[in-house]
């Protein structure tokens, strides 16, 4: 709380400094910003990391270093509003929007229940309006708020929380398990990693239409992309857009010559990467996906798939784009195991494992709906099917869940929706969902 | 925002409705392994004025100890309470406690695991428990457990109750005891890892309150020869613990070590044989006393 409430002022009173109208002031100030939330991060967040790093890089010279470590907890949603705050700074410095004169208005945009701890990472010049002008209740934007909660929390508990146990498995225990298990395991958490993430921020989303906030959208649909640059304008978008506006275009984007545009894009997968947490990991999660990046980069087709989502005009994909959709969640697959194993040793551990086991045992391969002949958590393979399904009708427009244009069939489906949720919920051991993923960041 | 608060209101009477009419209909509340415990706490509130002996610990008490033999043995009724060390034993506690006269006697065999945590429990065995029985909640004065049972989920396929393994609802005679497992033959016991976290001996006289009003003799739980070997000094450690906190204590861990050829299925529990050897080793410590 002390910190959250540090980093408002802070970035409350650099806003004025920002706005002053004298140039050097204003870039003063403005890296001043960047120092102190850069510099809570860097504390909080990674400073155990580049002290364990220094430490067995002096032990690699034979010298023995015994940096002192901080054991502390990683403040809920520090990475989070401390981008919000960034975020404020930099809209102001770009001329995007004035200092707010009321410290509770900015407090309000900074420590926004819904955003707070998993986002989406909101824009000041976005949210700070809506928090400014006076709100009435809105029907038609309640109803989709409420609409939304529901299909964030079928996400987060009917499909994410029923793969965690399959997930878990897989990689807890990576060298115990056939190939097969973890080819299993690694597309399992493709889609709990999505229903967690996803299902939270249209919770976020839902309730703050309630309170009568249009947020912007933070997922939409990445498992329909038709190559990683589409990928990456439907995947967290608040975080992977916040990055192209405010590190991306100010280093020069892809304006100025092929290989700053190739410097440019490895930084901001990597930054994204290490955003995450400071751990290797991450930062190889990063690197494949800015190596997956730079062929369209380099050929001119990031921008392929802008304006459309797949099969915008027909019910279903042709084969092209079915190919093209398959490739691409292939590769975000192989990523994610990076993304979710302990550390790079266990990664390695469990890429080689499919290998050496498929090679090994083959006959594995021959019975691949095995796994749909599982009882007990193992339905979860079906309720992602349905998931498939439900995310395919809905692509066109990611704030509109509604199943058909029939107000009784829209009811239908939300009292099924709502019984499977609760049905989950009783069904957790202690009756309480999981916690999201997201909050660990 | 009237229509909009009729419209949920509406949509969770309906939700309310339609997941009552769909979980009395859809919800398996067939008796399972977990519904003998309740039946042997009922045991325990027939028996309340009776002076008893008390056997108190997890599925090691259920399988490898004989409340019948007991009983035969010294002339006092004798209650095996022993059942799973997921149930925990701060749930039921203070139904125990209602239940005790002081000149009762307990045998107390925790698992190895409540050494260095008292108050460890399985959310979702005692969660199965309580939502499987209502019965358990009614015994224990519990309004919340009672609720739980009528908010269990809506299962369309349940599986077919166990009826022929030894963890089935028929599983214990009248004294408590486990009996199920006695006519069939065993697999034998694979290793068990210890969890060898910091012991909390001495605070069991804080979460036990019949440690300080009735006679309670501590007895090790079966345990391994490999188990041993492994972790002689922590459960040496346990032993002492105990001696220090002047705890009865019956005999020491290595008097409780058993061949693998003496395990039913899983460490801790006996074969009905294994079992008869170590409740005559209790007949006789307890005859050789006053009680």
């Amino acid at each position: 709380m002390l910190l959250l409430a540090l980093c408002t002022g802070l970035d409350y009173l650099y806003g004025f400094g920002v706005a002053s109208g004298n140039r050097n002031k204003a870039k003063f100030f403005l890296w001043l910003s960047i120092v102190n939330n850069l510099g809570i991060l860097a504390v909080f967040k990674y400073y155990n990391f580049f002290a364990l790093q220094l430490k067995s890089g002096f032990e690699q010279l034979g010298l023995n270093l015994n940096p002192v470590l901080l054991n502390v907890a990683l403040p809920v949603g520090v990475s989070f509003y401390t981008f919000h705050g960034m975020s404020y700074v930099f809209d102001i410095y770009r001329g995007k929007t004035k200092p707010v004169t009321s410290i509770v208005d900015y407090g309000v945009f900074v420590a926004f229940f819904p955003l707070l701890v998993a986002g989406p990472i909101e824009r000041a010049s976005h949210l700070l309006p809506q928090i400014q002008k006076p709100r009435s209740f809105d029907y038609g934007q309640a109803v989709g708020g409420c609409r939304l909660i529901l299909w964030g929390l079928f996400k987060k508990i009917v499909i994410a929380d029923s793969l965690a146990p399959l997930v878990d498995k897989s990689f807890y225990n990576y060298s115990g398990n056939d190939s097969f298990t973890l080819i299993i395991g690694a597309i399992a958490f493709s889609f709990q990693i999505y229903g967690d993430f996803s299902g939270y921020s249209d919770i976020a989303i839902g309730v703050s239409k309630l309170l009568g906030f249009e947020l912007f959208s933070n997922f939409k649909f990445p498992y329909f992309s038709r190559d990683i640059a589409e990928f990456w304008r439907r995947w967290h978008v608040s975080l992977s857009s916040w990055f192209r506006d405010y590190v991306y275009v100010p280093l020069g984007g892809s304006r100025e010559g092929i290989i700053k545009a190739v410097r440019n894009t490895f930084i901001i997968f990597l930054l994204s990467g290490f955003w995450h947490g400071a751990s290797w990991n991450f930062l190889v999660w990063g690197g494949i996906h800015a190596f997956l990046f730079l062929p369209l980069l380099l050929t001119g087709r990031n921008r392929y798939h802008i304006k459309t989502v797949v099969a915008h005009d027909r019910i279903l994909p042709n084969l092209k784009e079915l190919f093209q959709m398959a490739t691409t969640f292939f590769f975000v697959t192989l990523a994610w195991v990076f993304f979710r194993s302990e550390d790079l040793k266990a990664s390695i551990g469990y890429f080689e494992r499919v290998i050496v086991n498929g090679i090994q045992e083959p006959e594995q391969f021959l019975h691949p709906f095995r796994y749909l002949s599982f009882g007990g958590t193992d339905h979860s393979i079906y309720l992602t099917i349905v998931l498939i399904a439900l995310d395919w009708r809905f692509r066109r427009n990611e704030r509109d869940i509604r199943f058909s244009g029939s107000r009784a069939v829209n009811w239908v489906f939300i009292m099924v929706l709502s019984l499977m949720i609760l049905n989950y919920i009783l069904a957790q051991s202690d009756g309480k969902p999981r916690s999201f993923i997201y909050f660990e960041f | 925002m009237k229509v909009f608060l009729k419209e949920i209101a509406v949509y969770l009477l309906a939700l309310v409705l339609l997941f009552s009419v769909l979980s009395f209909l859809f919800t398996n509340k067939g008796k399972n392994f977990n519904s003998a415990f309740v039946d042997k706490l009922q045991i325990l509130r027939a028996n309340r004025d009776v002076r008893k002996i008390v056997l108190l610990g997890g599925s090691s008490v259920g399988f490898s100890l004989s409340a019948s033999q007991i009983e035969h043995g010294t002339g006092i009724k004798t209650i095996n309470l022993g059942h799973h060390w997921g149930f925990g034993f701060i749930d039921y506690l203070p139904f125990l406690m209602q239940n005790l006269s002081k000149d009762d006697i307990i045998i107390f065999s925790p698992e190895w695991n409540f050494f260095s945590n008292p108050y460890d429990y399985d959310k979702a065995v005692l969660n199965n428990l309580i939502k499987k029985n209502y019965e358990y909640g009614e015994l224990l004065g519990n309004r919340k457990y009672k609720m739980m049972y009528f908010l269990d989920r809506i299962d369309f396929w349940p599986n077919s109750p166990d009826t022929a393994g030894p963890y089935r609802y028929n599983c214990i005679n009248s004294n408590g005891d486990i009996i199920s497992h006695c006519s069939l033959k065993g697999t034998g016991a694979s290793y068990y890892e210890i969890s060898r976290d910091r012991l909390q001996v001495n605070d069991f006289e804080d979460v036990f309150p019949f440690l300080k009003t009735n006679r309670t003799i501590f007895l090790f739980p079966p345990t391994q020869m490999k188990v041993y070997e492994t972790h002689s000094d922590y459960l040496k450690d346990i032993e002492r613990a105990l001696l220090n906190n002047k705890f009865e204590v019956m005999d020491a861990v290595k008097d409780n070590l058993y061949p693998d050829s003496a395990f039913f299925d899983a460490q801790y529990h006996l074969t009905c044989d294994g079992r008869k050897v170590r409740t005559a080793k209790v007949v006789q410590y307890l005859k050789s006393g006053k009680f």
